[in-house]
């Protein structure tokens, strides 16, 4: 078999993805009360449309789209409005955020009226009709960056895309969320390729998963020959991340490479991940907005699972009553809002899930184990493995010595993660990466 | 519930196993063999030796970083690269070397080469080198006091390195008194640790598997030295030595796979490194040729090292996307 990779760097940590792989989606039983923040987004947070006291039914919008890069949010519970006030998120930032007190008979009953409807016919709507559908239902990437999905749905007038890719590499360890999408929704999930062919006019599509994952790329190959899904093609990815990274997905499948500072759509791509796709049939058929989604909880917890978890359910509930609580909360370093490369440790575990987290990841003290930073010793593992062909080492020098001149390719770089991770001497490359990138953008504003 | 110790942290989260302990101790295992080669072949002084300037080269490096006011003085002490330089240092002097300008030679090495320019990672130039160049211009005599390999016997018979006869009594006499294979094997009188290519084979055989090093240095340096004395071979073979002896005679497997390779002292990119090699090279070559020294692979090495910031700057690697 053929694999697809990247040309450049790279590395292949330990997958860990065996605990939570093959486990059957299940759903997370209702907490007393969700956090919905205004910022599930990359962009401008939304306008909250909400107040104190007020009832809610599940679908519900409560945050406009505020802009072009926005994304509208909805309430993924019915019940009551507690309170709205700001608050910390997962991402790490403060926003407005919805506490709804929630009403499980009518959420369950909610849910219930989604799923047990007849699917619209897609193939007569119109381009417009599905992007104003996808675009009402706040439907942002899933894979973890939270873009507004109309928005790369309708590239500037004078690009045209002739690719789509949808990225089921899922190269982070530990995660197995899109996995068991691909296995259990693989219908759904190819209604969503076929709708976002229709938007674009397009038919070339390449799947790219990851050869680790053989019965997902076993399952949609036999599926896509049925004759209604014409232009699709599996493109099985060699395991080796950042291989779902969007550039160097476009890069492993069509050869195409994006260049500096540009989108996508430079090349003529289209990059969705395997939940957004899913996603996007929902909400075209089934008129249903993004108010859930499928999270891999793992790590240091009794039951590692993929959970359908409705947006705003707190860290702490979606581990104790999905995932079975910690194995030995005394022994947990962090909680993590995705995947251990590119997540976000959570500063407390009371606080709401979000479009974007595609994975609850607890980390033991045994599994944590990063060391103080030493010097770097000018090995070069960080040169060889970035898969932009940076020189991290460098740029970290010149991110810490606060020297702007030297950090012009800083923007370039993707956070993947691997510089840190094969650093023999811990460096948090990526860490100075990011305040490069500040210092960077301080000195060319000025 | 109890999770006072959660740690709020930038990504990633996990690490390779890779430390800098276990890539400094892969480069002490990969001197091993060369080590027990130079014990069975000049005797158990050379442990001696070794010893004595492993753990001077500890004892100065803790040293200065307590009097520096360092916060972490035994895991730095101990993080393996005191040790290398002073292993290294040994296998550069004679096995007849006084063990007081061993230790000297740890003074320069650690103190003046490392830690005057800030410790590990921030040195200029090799510090085993400087340390050996340092000893041989202040004790030329002591420095080049060679010794038979006695094979366990006690009457040490003094003679020449092969590169030493080469120098001054030319081709013929050379070729009289050794052999291609006395060389490979290491029964010459030499360097403590550079005596045996095979050994130092051996071990930079593991250094490549475990990717401590990579190819590029130490093929770019021995392939310019065998081109460079290889075309004065063809057009004199009455007067110039084999491109095969110029590899396996003197400090040049043990310089290519050891030293040129330090991470700290060479290039970043593997553009760099091939520049790197083939100036180690060309510097060996012509400095054994027409130098006044026998040998010039540390001259050549430390000439080098003070070229690679200038290296760094025009081998940048092509970013992604330009």
């Amino acid at each position: 078999m053929k694999l697809f990779t990247f040309p450049r760097g790279g590395v292949h940590p330990p997958d860990h993805k065996a605990p939570s792989a093959h486990q059957s989606i299940r759903l997370l039983p209702l907490p007393g009360q969700v956090a919905i923040a205004m910022n599930q987004h990359l962009g401008k947070p939304a306008k909250c449309l909400v107040k104190k006291g007020q009832d809610l039914t599940v679908g519900e919008k409560i945050g406009e789209a505020d802009g072009f890069i926005s994304a509208s949010v909805h309430s993924s519970v019915a019940g009551k409005v507690s309170r709205v006030d700001p608050a910390m998120t997962a991402v790490g930032t403060w926003a407005d955020t919805v506490f709804i007190d929630v009403d499980n008979e009518a959420t369950a009953a909610g849910y219930r009226a989604f799923t047990n409807q007849t699917p619209a016919d897609w193939r007569q709507m119109d381009s417009r009709e599905m992007i104003g559908k996808i675009q009402v239902a706040g439907i942002v990437g899933m894979g973890g960056a939270a873009f507004p999905t109309n928005v790369k749905l309708s590239p500037p007038p004078d690009k045209t895309i002739d690719t789509i890719l949808i990225n089921g590499a899922e190269c982070e360890p530990y995660l197995t969320a899109d996995h068991q999408l691909m296995l259990e929704r693989s219908a759904d999930l190819l209604a969503g390729i076929g709708i976002m062919q229709r938007i674009l006019g397009i038919e070339n599509t390449w799947i790219g998963i990851e050869a680790n994952k053989p019965d997902a790329i076993a399952v949609l190959e036999k599926l896509i020959t049925d004759g209604n899904h014409p232009g699709i093609r599996v493109a099985p990815l060699k395991t080796r991340y950042p291989q779902g990274g969007e550039k160097q997905l476009i890069t492993a499948v069509t050869g195409r490479v994006v260049p500096s500072g540009k989108l996508p759509f430079e090349v003529g791509c289209l990059v969705q991940n395997t939940g957004t796709a899913i996603a996007i049939y929902e909400a075209v058929c089934l008129d249903k907005p993004l108010i859930d989604r499928i999270t891999t909880i793992t790590g240091f917890v009794k039951q590692p699972g993929n959970f359908r978890i409705p947006i705003g359910v707190a860290f702490d509930h979606a581990i104790d009553s999905g995932a079975g609580g910690f194995i030995d909360a005394g022994r947990v370093r962090a909680v993590i809002n995705g995947g251990p490369m590119m997540g976000k440790t959570v500063r407390t575990i009371d606080i709401g899930t979000m479009k974007g987290t595609s994975g609850i990841l607890v980390l033991a003290d045994t599994d944590y184990n990063t060391k103080p930073e030493g010097p770097c010793i000018r090995c070069g593992r960080c040169i060889d493995g970035c898969p932009m062909g940076l020189m991290p080492t460098s740029l970290a020098l010149h991110a810490e010595f606060n020297k702007s001149a030297g950090l012009k390719d800083v923007m370039d770089c993707i956070e993947c993660g691997t510089c840190s991770y094969v650093c023999p001497t811990h460096r948090q490359l990526v860490h100075w990466l990011r305040i490069g990138k500040t210092i960077f953008r301080n000195a060319d504003r000025s | 519930m109890n999770m006072k110790r959660i740690v709020i942290a930038s990504s990633p989260h996990i690490h390779s196993e890779d430390t800098l302990h276990r890539v400094m101790y892969d480069v002490v295992i990969a001197l091993i063999p060369a080590m027990i080669i130079s014990t069975v072949f000049f005797g158990l002084r050379v442990l001696a030796v070794m010893g004595i300037a492993v753990i001077s080269a500890v004892l100065f490096e803790a040293g200065f970083l307590k009097l520096a006011g360092h916060d972490r003085i035994r895991s730095t002490a101990f993080d393996g690269s005191a040790i290398i330089a002073g292993l290294l240092l040994a296998f550069n002097v004679p096995p007849t070397c006084p063990f007081w300008i061993v230790i000297i030679g740890s003074f320069i090495a650690i103190v003046v080469t490392k830690h005057t320019f800030g410790g590990l990672g921030y040195n200029l130039f090799n510090p085993a080198l400087v340390g050996r160049i340092f000893l041989l211009i202040s004790f030329p005599v002591q420095m080049t006091a060679w010794t038979k390999p006695t094979f366990w016997k006690a009457d040490a018979l003094s003679g020449a390195t092969p590169l030493g006869v080469l120098k001054t009594e030319g081709l013929a006499a050379v070729q009289d008194m050794f052999s291609i294979q006395s060389n490979f094997i290491g029964t010459i009188p030499g360097c403590l640790g550079e005596i045996s290519a095979a050994a130092l084979l051996i071990g930079a055989g593991y250094l490549l598997v475990r990717k401590v090093i990579s190819w590029h240095i130490p093929v770019f340096f021995l392939g310019t030295l065998a081109v460079f004395t290889g075309l004065f071979w063809l057009i004199d073979s009455g007067t110039y030595a084999n491109p095969l002896f110029h590899i396996v005679s003197g400090g040049a497997i043990l310089g290519a796979f050891f030293m040129a390779t330090d991470m700290v002292t060479s290039p970043l990119t593997r553009n760099g490194q091939m520049i790197f090699g083939f100036g180690c090279g060309l510097l060996t070559g012509i400095i054994r040729l027409f130098g006044g020294y026998p040998e010039g692979v540390a001259f050549a090495i430390l000439l080098m090292n003070a070229t690679v910031p200038l290296i760094d700057r025009y081998t940048e690697v092509k970013k992604v996307g330009l």
